[in-house]
């Protein structure tokens, strides 16, 4: 079990240390402005940093952390460990520890530190007694992420019942994802505390005990799922049109659909949330495209961009030139989330005014900068550590951008809706650099077409 | 009309830690070439640069007439490539990944792929990521061949296939290849297939190529050689003879009936030389051997 837990943070401590530095200060920053609280006109501004850092920094620093695991099951780490001589209990219950257990105690030590260290002595008991709460969410989170884990069964058998229980773990990723930022945007009432807690720690326990399945279903997939398969052959010519457009209209339609109902979700929650805060309709929506553009953002590298990296020693075989290739593989999910921009844009101005135009549309443009330079750094590493690092830094990135304009329009002369051209000028600049280097990549790399991954890995892509 | 389908000349491709290369490779129109070596021989890299996996250094690769650079896409509408590595379980099913792939491919033929899914026992609606690997590497034959390339490039394609499935797989390459205008470069480990079904050979070690011909005529050319010496005269390795063992007077080499090797020996007084024919696999093993001892 010991080997086990080392061996994860023998590979994730790159991407573990900076989400626990970046938490760390991102924690520190937030008590320090909270202490040092400006006044008169500066007051509002203040405010506006520290819920920002709370809301945006630490919340996406947290919801990356939870996504770690999914990564890893990405990559056929259970195939391979089931195949040492060790119990699959213990390789579960270690994963459970390395990736439930022991971040939230780190999470916790730091952030406890931070308001030692940071607090200048005033209210430390009051806020380590906040702090708990806080921690207890986060922790709760982590381990409720673990359980829907250990629920999530691919449909291999194409069954009824197989479809609707890959479809119920799915949701179930979609309401704790909610739930954490629902808890994190709102101000706690005691009895949502409750049932968050209560589920969320009914779903942690769940994890522990159902951690050595996981890891049995995730290594075992294709031969429980054999069993089903009929042994006819039977072929019928294609109808319709194939090739490159087979595949964007395949990838098109699922993504659109899929974004469409993320953000529709998003928009739910948003509209309880701010509806019931007395905000107004602008709000609603800007919180919508903003919080949930971490999950979207994963799902997008997920369910867009791997799946195409995953087939690309495939596709450089087939009759299409490498710029091609390039172009199709950056601008397919540009080309979506234009798409989902477009159509959130629309209903948002139609909803709320022209107010919220600029910002849903900024949104958008830094959505897909993030994306296109996420194509190239998958193309070139996979899905290994520093992929999920890059990513998370560009998360990073992006929230400082948008912070930093915000700021800078507040105190300026402008306003923030005025700035639109930073993310336009970030945006074109990223999808020009992504698409030279991509098909750079293409053209004069040979190690990126070795097979990186595990077969095993793509399970949840075949369950589509 | 140009007679070879695959020309290799003086390709060269550095790594930090392997280089392949020189290397001049040639690939009669019509044959089914075997392309042996041992792991990390370089046949992976070589068959990547001609499909454009990567840049070569130097050297020039033509498929059926076609620059591997300048005519990318000319050349991979006539040439098709199978390996278990290629990945279609991202299309979930194999009907799918089928019209994916063939629209490509205006020559794609419905009824030989029909005929090629019943062959291979697969259907239209199995999940390809459960399909055993085997099945897999059918699904990715039955890509190339239903597309009716003029040159079939397969890399290690008997991998995880039964002695049934083997079978299969060489009947149906043996047909694609029957009219005579098709051709076949095949890299295996399965030496005693090669020996069977390829035509042509060639044998790669270290990035470079140590052989090749007819497969009949090299595996004629070489011999096993034994025999005795009484004086204790040393046989050191020279041109066309490879010494492999040695138990106190009684010697075993590799000999090139080509080389005069045969005479040298009877000159240095080695007696009763009896000589036996190899299989490709000993010729294999005993050529990997003296390039590592080199």
């Amino acid at each position: 079990m010991k080997r086990i837990i080392l061996d994860y943070f023998k590979r994730w401590w790159l991407v573990l240390s900076a989400i626990f530095i970046a938490y760390f200060l991102f924690q520190a920053f937030a008590i320090r402005e909270n202490n040092s609280q400006p006044s008169g006109g500066s007051v509002a501004i203040g405010h506006t940093v520290i819920n920002t850092v709370h809301n945006v920094f630490i919340f996406q620093v947290i919801m990356w952390l939870g996504f770690l695991l999914i990564w890893e099951m990405q990559r056929g780490a259970p195939r391979v460990l089931t195949s040492l001589p060790i119990p699959t209990k213990q390789i579960g219950r270690a994963w459970w520890l390395a990736a439930v257990a022991f971040p939230a105690i780190a999470i916790g030590v730091l952030g406890s530190l931070a308001i030692l260290i940071f607090s200048s002595g005033t209210n430390i008991p009051v806020l380590l007694e906040n702090y708990l709460a806080e921690w207890s969410l986060i922790a709760l989170y982590l381990g409720a992420m673990f359980g829907a884990q250990t629920l999530g069964t691919p449909d291999m058998a194409g069954t009824l019942f197989g479809k609707i229980r890959a479809l119920l773990s799915s949701l179930l990723f979609v309401i704790i994802l909610f739930g954490f930022i629902f808890n994190q945007l709102v101000a706690p009432t005691l009895a949502r505390l409750i049932l968050f807690f209560f589920a969320a720690a009914i779903l942690s326990v769940l994890g522990w005990f159902r951690a050595e399945q996981m890891v049995l279903q995730r290594a075992s997939f294709r031969l429980s799922a054999s069993s089903f398969q009929k042994n006819t052959a039977s072929h019928q010519a294609p109808q319709g049109f194939g090739g490159l457009p087979y595949l964007a209209q395949r990838s098109f339609v699922r993504f659109v659909l899929a974004s469409l109902a993320l953000i529709a979700w998003m928009t739910f929650a948003m509209s309880f949330i701010h509806v019931s805060n007395g905000e107004s309709h602008a709000q609603v929506f800007t919180s919508a495209v903003n919080g949930g553009s971490t999950p979207w953002f994963f799902f997008m590298l997920m369910f867009s961009i791997v799946p195409m990296v995953f087939q690309l020693r495939a596709l450089r075989t087939l009759p299409i030139p490498s710029s091609t290739l390039a172009a199709t593989m950056v601008f397919l999910p540009i080309f979506s989330i234009a798409v989902v921009g477009v159509i959130i844009t629309t209903l948002s101005v139609s909803l709320a005014g022209q107010a919220v135009m600029l910002q849903t549309i900024n949104s958008f443009l830094m959505m897909g900068a993030k994306v296109a330079s996420m194509v190239v750094v998958i193309v070139w590493r996979g899905l290994d550590a520093v992929t999920y690092l890059l990513a998370f830094l560009l998360i990073i990135a992006d929230s400082f951008i948008s912070l930093g304009v915000t700021l800078t329009f507040h105190l300026g002369s402008k306003t923030p809706e005025q700035s639109w051209w930073i993310p336009l000028v970030i945006f074109l600049l990223s999808l020009a650099a992504s698409f030279a280097l991509t098909q750079r990549l293409l053209t004069q790399s040979s190690s990126i077409y070795r097979v990186r991954t595990m077969p095993a890995n793509a399970w949840s892509m075949a369950r589509r | 009309m140009n007679t070879n389908a695959i020309e290799i000349r003086g390709l060269v491709n550095n790594y930090p830690a392997f280089t392949l290369g020189p290397l001049d490779l040639t690939v009669p129109r019509g044959a089914i070439y075997g392309l042996i070596g041992p792991n990390g021989a370089g046949k992976t890299t070589a068959i990547d640069l001609i499909f454009g996996m990567g840049k070569n250094d130097a050297g020039t690769i033509r498929v059926a007439g076609l620059d591997h650079r300048a005519d990318e896409v000319a050349l991979k509408h006539r040439a098709a490539y199978v390996s278990p590595d290629l990945n279609f379980a991202v299309w979930g099913k194999v009907g799918k990944a089928i019209r994916f792939v063939r629209g490509f491919y205006p020559k794609w033929d419905d009824v030989y792929c029909a005929e090629l899914m019943r062959a291979f026992h697969l259907s239209d609606t199995d999940k390809i990521a459960t399909l055993s690997f085997g099945a897999k590497t059918k699904l990715s034959l039955l890509l190339a061949l239903s597309r009716r390339p003029d040159v079939l490039i397969l890399d290690e394609p008997t991998t995880g296939l039964d002695a049934v499935s083997k079978q299969q797989v060489f009947a149906e390459l043996l047909k694609a290849v029957e009219d005579g205008e098709r051709t076949v470069l095949i890299s295996s480990h399965g030496l005693g297939d090669i020996e069977r079904f390829a035509d042509h050979v060639g044998m790669i070690k270290n990035g470079k190529l140590l052989l090749e011909g007819r497969t009949d005529e090299i595996v004629d050319r070489f011999r096993l050689a034994e025999f005795f010496t009484e004086n204790g005269t040393a046989f050191p390795n020279r041109d066309g003879l490879v010494i492999l063992r040695q138990n106190e007077n009684r010697w075993h080499a590799l000999l090139d009936q080509h080389s005069g090797a045969h005479d040298w020996l009877q000159t240095r007084g080695a007696k009763e030389i009896s000589l036996t024919r190899l299989t490709l696999e000993d010729l294999f093993v005993a050529l990997a051997k003296d390039e590592e001892a080199k």
